[in-house]
């Protein structure tokens, strides 16, 4: 197990839980190692969306 | 003649119609040649050497019958082991498929078939494209012919080294961040990432359904071109095909870029930090296109990190529910590192993924903005390959990718050989093109690659002529 801050273990087992994931104690143990990075990565997609900033759920390029 | 395992596709088709050589001589060689040699890369999972010689004699029966099938008719390929045969194993390079073996081909599969090209065998690629280099998967992880101790980068790893090595003349790879791109760039070949939509996906593996695409490789963009116009084309079976007319793409491969106008995000090569050598080889690169009629102009697009967060959160996300079964009842079916990628995307919430969505929407607006005032748009594809080993977990997110922008947006683009480092190993440029202008970026990639004059250098390993020709 990596020595991650408690919050992180915290976070990871309750997000874990709403994905219905059991994963081994060594794939938790990967998960934590890699949270870091995830959680960054996830803050920086926060942008100032409006109502009408569509997500390109359906992606067709042709429509760009 | 140059020596018969490194002829292209195009010369390769010329000789067949002059009868000057024949597609069973031809692929019994090169099928001697990967036996001979491919334990060095180890870039085959598969070799099909009874379906080749099948496929071959069946090509050079067409051509004394007079009956001539296109430019791939008796042309070896080989496919990516994502890609499904019928009748073939398909492995996806995971323990978890070791036995698969599909009942149909996939389109881009069938499509070769009935175009006369002769399957030489499934290659080497990441466990299920995605899992970087690895040992505890179906296979050993493919070399770089280049230098075997260096890796051919991937997805598409065993193609690339395969071509470079003179093992098959052409091959399909598949690209979801750069994994047609990447391989090309390592091993000096081209490999072309086509419009979203623009080849059927259908009878593939999965990686992230929103951002894979495949695509030709070859050893050079006049074979992409060639391989191009036979996997081209809407398929109804794909939910991201286009219907989108498929144009002649040899027609534009005139020699010269007159009037052409290419953009350079110069922002990017800094962000990806390109080594002095890189950028050298780069600015030599504008000259040449720049003696050929292209005018060289600035241009800014948004941060490689806002592509690579749109790509990865999505990715990830689309991983997860793709390998859920897997993830859950057989964990150790997989390999550490693949499970060590997609098990992240267990994390991502609903909120996550439609951000990213939203992201991508505005990249890919930004994008064709810039595409409004260019034509084309050049950099560097990736630094000359590094040393074969384990993949570094944090790698996963902290690596500047100059690929992975053109399949956020769906554009296409191509990486062809811009030269060799002072170690031997290539460097690589990449061009993309407006959305489904795939013969201007081939037209460009063509004329550099006549100018420039790197494709006569092959690996010394396998140098040695396998075939005297007539």
């Amino acid at each position: 197990m990596s020595d991650s801050a408690p919050s992180d273990l915290v976070r990871v087992t309750a997000l874990l839980e709403v994905a219905e994931f059991s994963p081994t104690p060594e794939q938790k143990a990967e998960i934590l190692d890699a949270y870091p990075h995830v959680r960054e990565m996830l803050a920086r997609l926060k942008r100032d969306y409006g109502f009408s900033d569509e997500p390109a759920h359906v992606f067709t390029p042709l429509k760009f | 003649m140059p020596e018969s395992n490194f002829m292209t596709a195009a010369e390769l088709a010329s000789a067949y119609r002059a009868r000057t050589i024949s597609p069973v001589e031809v692929t019994r060689a090169l099928l001697d040649h990967v036996e001979a040699r491919d334990r060095f890369i180890d870039s085959f999972l598969t070799v099909t050497r009874e379906r080749a010689m099948a496929d071959a004699r069946t090509a050079e029966q067409q051509f004394m019958r007079g009956e001539d099938r296109g430019p791939m008719q008796g042309i070896p390929y080989g496919l990516k082991d994502i890609i499904e045969t019928a009748g073939i194993r398909t492995t996806g390079q995971s323990r978890s498929l070791a036995n698969h073996v599909p009942a149909q081909d996939a389109a881009v599969a069938a499509k070769l078939a009935k175009a006369g090209g002769v399957l030489i065998g499934k290659n080497t690629t990441w466990e299920f494209a995605h899992g970087g280099a690895a040992w505890d998967v179906v296979g050993p992880p493919a070399h770089n012919p280049w230098n075997p101790d260096h890796h051919p980068a991937g997805s598409s790893s065993g193609t690339g080294a395969a071509i470079a090595a003179g093992f098959i003349t052409t091959g399909i790879g598949t690209d979801t961040g750069g994994s047609v791109r990447m391989p090309a760039a390592a091993c000096g070949i081209a490999g072309l990432k086509p419009t979203y939509g623009r080849v059927s996906r259908r009878g593939i593996f999965p990686n992230s359904f929103s951002h894979d695409h495949a695509g030709p490789m070859a050893r050079n963009s006049r074979d992409v071109a060639m391989m191009l116009q036979v996997i081209a084309g809407y398929d109804a079976a794909d939910p991201g095909s286009a219907d989108v007319p498929v144009p002649d793409y040899m027609a534009g491969l005139s020699g010269d870029l007159k009037g052409m106008r290419v953009g350079v995000p110069w922002d990017w090569l800094e962000q990806a930090q390109c080594s002095d050598g890189t950028m050298a080889a780069f600015k030599r690169a504008l000259e040449i296109l720049e003696s050929l009629g292209a005018s060289i102009v600035a241009v800014e697009l948004p941060s490689l990190e806002a592509f690579s967060d749109s790509k990865k959160t999505i990715a990830m996300s689309e991983l997860f529910s793709i390998h859920n079964k897997t993830l859950r009842e057989t964990p150790d079916l997989l390999g550490a590192s693949l499970r060590y990628r997609i098990q992240c995307g267990a994390l991502i919430r609903a909120e996550d993924y439609l951000r990213a969505m939203r992201l991508r929407t505005r990249l890919a607006s930004a994008m064709q903005a810039v595409f409004k005032t260019v034509d084309l748009i050049a950099c560097p594809c990736a630094e000359p390959a590094g040393k074969l080993e384990k993949p570094q977990a944090d790698g996963l997110f902290n690596k500047k990718s100059l690929t992975t922008p053109f399949n956020s947006t769906g554009n296409p683009a191509i990486s062809i050989n811009m030269g060799f480092s002072p170690q031997g190993l290539p460097y690589s440029l990449q061009i993309a093109g407006r959305l489904f202008e795939e013969a201007s970026v081939l037209r460009a990639a063509d004329a550099y690659e006549c100018a420039a004059g790197w494709l006569s250098h092959h690996p010394d390993l396998f140098k040695e002529p396998v075939l005297d020709t007539v």
